[in-house]
């Protein structure tokens, strides 16, 4: 009995020890947004300000269009979730449940396609939207994210559990196919499709190489690239600097937080496109 | 035109350097990423007390965007100023360079990125031990197997299909690392750390030798692809 506590206390132990070096980080990020300027730069250091600082996070406020970059990316990944939500289901769903000449080809095409990291296809991409004239707006962040074929695989794998005698009963109740999609199909992928949406919408929203190359303006900035670059030119503020950092990641984490069972359920369901 | 691109790659030392670094940035991130997500599933599997604070929490650096955590170590890897030194000299460790330190500069790099991904692969891990059937660790306790054994014989061999699936997803996205580079060191200190799609970037976007770019492209593309067909390979037996 004493041996099994002696084990449970040393688990418990080494656990803690990782929800520390896990917090630490976050908690040196706020008591450093919170200290003033002359406090963090003296020596010898301490960790926890003697007097509480708002001059940073005014700063912040004051220089960087927070609004405008959170906006950006909201639009750009929620457009983005609505329509690989609606097409890829769809497709996923013409590849589970109907039969059409040269299905198989074509699933495998797709999936071919997904071998191609979007790195690779980074220059021949920038030279197609230069040629329409979309660089520098939205759109440009927008249309490559439509849809994908990962995503269309997992939808796939999803519906093929869809029993196909639900669907036959429907067809002879004179269903048309759309019908059976949205009203029988879709209401029983939910749980994918939720974790289909959370991933999208976090995948969309760390974008950074592309958005990088194709947008210019400021005020079409997502908010990861106008965080690179305002720690870019803060670059020895390190107050302000971590200050933006902190703004620009609590409501994330705030929505992690809320949202922590459907976020870990899909990382175990897609989490394996990439990190 | 043509060829006179790939020729290139081989007389250019910065890329040739950037194809060596990212080779070694990636065999130590998968390596050390793969043992510690699978030791702290392993742990966490088998405790009852507080399993989702664990999980959430060590999750939570996995969600918040890399250029923040980039920005953030970047801070705490400051030389005079930053965390990291700070606790080192508790123990009585000098200072180091880090960021700005030739031979330091790539294993910060990796660490941070370790210290990003453990979480998320944490938590696949978990979902393919949940998938091993309890009977067999009943039959095996039955049989007086100690724990110790019966994660050796057991679980890890179960293991096996999701640790390959993790190893040759962690290697792919590894091989593509950049943000970090872009925020934290830009490929210095001296190309230390230069990494493939970095040199794609500041080829293609700053020197606007698009062809040369697509050229490097081509090789990753070689590279991540013989991976992907490795693994499609392996999963098959």
């Amino acid at each position: 009995m004493k041996k099994r506590l002696m084990r449970g206390l040393i688990i418990h132990l080494l656990m803690m020890i990782g929800i520390v070096v896990s917090l630490f980080p976050f908690f040196w990020l706020v008591m450093t947004a919170f200290k003033p300027s002359t406090e963090i730069f003296s020596y010898p250091m301490h960790i926890i300000p003697k007097k509480f600082a708002l001059e940073h996070i005014k700063e912040v406020l004051s220089v960087m269009p927070l609004g405008i970059y959170y906006l950006n990316s909201s639009v750009v990944a929620s457009v983005r979730v609505c329509s690989i939500l609606f097409f890829c289901s769809l497709t996923g769903f013409v590849f589970a449940k109907l039969r059409f000449p040269g299905r198989e080809i074509f699933f495998i095409i797709i999936l071919a396609t997904m071998m191609i990291p979007f790195q690779v296809r980074l220059v021949p991409l920038y030279l197609f939207f230069n040629k329409l004239g979309l660089l520098d707006t939205l759109r440009v962040l927008i249309i490559p994210g439509l849809m994908g074929p990962f995503e269309v695989f997992l939808m796939r794998q999803s519906i093929e559990f869809v029993p196909n005698e639900l669907i036959d009963a429907a067809r002879i109740d004179g269903s048309s196919t759309f019908r059976i999609f949205w009203q029988i199909v879709l209401p029983l992928s939910k749980p994918t499709l939720s974790a289909l949406a959370i991933f999208t919408f976090m995948w969309s929203w760390s974008d950074f190489l592309w958005p990088i190359i194709t947008i210019t303006s400021v005020n079409k900035r997502t908010l990861e690239m106008g965080l690179a670059f305002f720690g870019n030119q803060y670059y020895t503020e390190y107050g302000t600097m971590m200050a933006g950092v902190l703004l620009s990641i609590i409501p994330i984490v705030g929505f992690f937080l809320v949202m922590q069972k459907q976020f870990i359920r899909g990382v175990a369901l897609t989490g394996l496109k990439g990190v | 035109m043509g060829l006179d691109n790939y020729l290139m790659i081989f007389s250019d030392a910065v890329v040739r350097k950037a194809l060596l670094n990212t080779v070694y940035y990636v065999v130590f991130m998968v390596f050390i990423v793969t043992v510690l997500s699978l030791i702290a599933a392993l742990i966490i599997n088998r405790i009852t007390l507080l399993v989702s604070f664990y999980k959430v929490v060590y999750f939570l650096p996995a969600i918040v965007s890399l250029v923040a955590i980039s920005q953030l170590w970047m801070w705490m890897y400051n030389p005079r100023y930053g965390l990291i030194n700070h606790i080192l000299s508790f123990f009585k460790i000098p200072a180091q360079s880090w960021l700005l330190d030739e031979k330091l500069a790539m294993p910060s790099v990796i660490i941070m990125s370790v210290w990003k991904s453990v979480g998320f692969f944490m938590i696949i891990f978990l979902a393919g031990l949940k998938n091993i059937p309890e009977e067999y660790y009943e039959a095996a306790k039955i049989d007086g197997a100690s724990s110790f054994q019966i994660t050796r014989k057991i679980t890890l061999p179960l293991l096996k299909p999701i640790a390959l699936v993790v190893i040759v997803t962690a290697t792919i996205s590894s091989f593509l690392v950049f943000t970090q580079v872009f925020v934290m060191t830009q490929g210095g200190p001296i190309d230390a750390t230069q990494v493939i799609v970095y040199q794609i970037y500041v080829q293609g976007f700053l020197y606007f030798k698009m062809g040369y770019a697509s050229a490097i492209a081509y090789v990753l593309f070689m590279i991540v692809l013989s991976l992907t067909l490795l693994q499609l390979r392996i999963l098959r037996e």
